[in-house]
């Protein structure tokens, strides 16, 4: 079933198709928010809320892009809202690495500090350059993707993403440029 | 998923960006995780809460509303509606009068004359207690009167007095009547309506003064011209 097949599935009340849009994207969702976030609990969350607010709002599609896009776009919004509420407190221990080191817990300790990190380093960008990075890398869309779910031209993604990329240099590839 | 590796080509990046894409992939691979096994349960589970979706213009404003965001825009418009509602209410009493022709206005003319007369009062309570003690010569009423003619100077201000002091006729007799007494220290407070009724009860109104209402001053000018 495509995109608008899906959609018109949902909006004539097919909570089945809904499932299959759920089941079709809830990786890329959930690690985009996962990717924001840094804390499974809350990127699952997060990426619930989202399916959600998609659920809501899906009659509001119009075809521009792909529909996982749309929902990406989503979802990484409400997933830097969310990051926004989260109390700065919460900030103070270091997150435990995402990926599953198992051996080293110093070798862990330091890629979850560096992880958090790029997070914090993404979620500091303005916007329209966090939008793009966020979706171009969080949620490995392609520009062309990012461009037609946006509006926006490819070559001003382009451009965005570029600017994005230059304001989280002094942070980021610091090491590999030493 | 297929990840799906970031090619700086892609976009046209310089070279000197390729470190910071590298530590962004570094940070993708390291976070590849999968949601839990029932998350697609517990989202449909949600989902079946909801109502139903809607298309078109509804869709937009139903995805306007939804989430706190949305709840505080709907609450932040209700009280500016509910602001904006007590406004006009306030206002529409005006602006019927307006409309409402010319019998309207006489009516309209007291409500706003109090605000002149309580700025006046002030001044004549001052007085008056100095003025008790003197109160035995009449021929001081009567000096004070000139004195209430000089205030009598801001008269054309309140001058719209007279057609006010007749709603306040009724109280204003009485100050009169006490006025004969205590003519003194109403000097000041008659002293708009003694412009008017000087030769009537220009010491009666002073009597009103003294009991610091000068709207019953004012009431006793208008039985003077009355008189």
């Amino acid at each position: 079933m495509d995109d608008r097949g899906l959609v018109d599935a949902v909006l004539d009340g097919d909570h089945d198709a809904f499932r299959l849009l759920v089941e079709r994207e809830q990786v890329a969702v959930y690690r985009a928010c996962l990717r924001i976030h840094g804390r499974p609990h809350d990127a699952e969350d997060v990426a619930q809320e989202s399916f959600v607010m998609a659920y809501r709002s899906i009659g509001t599609y119009r075809g521009d892009g792909p529909l996982g896009g749309w929902l990406m776009r989503i979802a990484t919004r409400q997933a830097f809202r969310r990051l926004g509420q989260r109390r700065p407190t919460a900030e103070l221990p270091a997150d435990l690495p995402l990926g599953a080191p198992g051996s080293d817990p110093v070798a862990a300790t330091l890629a979850g500090e560096r992880q958090r990190e790029v997070r914090l380093a993404v979620a500091g960008l303005r916007e329209p350059y966090r939008e793009v990075v966020a979706l171009r890398f969080f949620g490995e869309m392609s520009l062309e993707e990012i461009a037609d779910v946006t509006k926006r031209p490819l070559n001003t993604v382009k451009t965005h993403l570029r600017r994005g990329l230059e304001h989280l240099r002094p942070v980021l590839g610091r090491e590999v440029a030493a | 998923m297929t990840r799906r590796p970031f090619n700086p080509n892609e976009a046209e990046l310089p070279r000197d960006l390729e470190p910071t894409v590298a530590d962004l992939e570094r940070y993708l691979a390291d976070s590849a995780a999968d949601p839990g096994a029932d998350f697609a349960d517990r989202v449909m589970g949600e989902v079946t809460s909801q109502p139903a979706p809607r298309r078109g213009l509804w869709a937009v404003l139903a995805g306007t509303w939804a989430g706190d965001r949305g709840r505080m825009a709907l609450l932040a418009a209700t009280v500016a509606a509910a602001i904006l509602a007590v406004v006009v209410a306030g206002q529409l009493p005006g602006v019927l009068r307006s409309v409402g022709g010319s019998p309207e206005p006489s009516v309209a003319v007291p409500t706003m004359e109090p605000s002149p007369t309580f700025t006046i009062t002030p001044e004549p309570t001052e007085p008056a207690t100095e003025s008790d003690e003197p109160s035995p010569s009449p021929s001081n009423d009567e000096d004070q009167t000139p004195g209430a003619s000089d205030d009598g100077d801001r008269t054309p201000r309140p001058s719209a007095s007279p057609t006010g002091s007749d709603d306040h006729s009724g109280p204003g007799g009485g100050g009169g009547d006490d006025g004969g007494g205590n003519s003194g220290p109403g000097g000041g407070g008659s002293s708009p309506q003694a412009s008017d009724d000087s030769g009537g009860h220009s010491g009666s109104g002073g009597g009103s003064g003294s009991s610091g209402s000068g709207s019953s001053g004012s009431g006793s000018s208008g039985s003077g011209s009355d008189d």
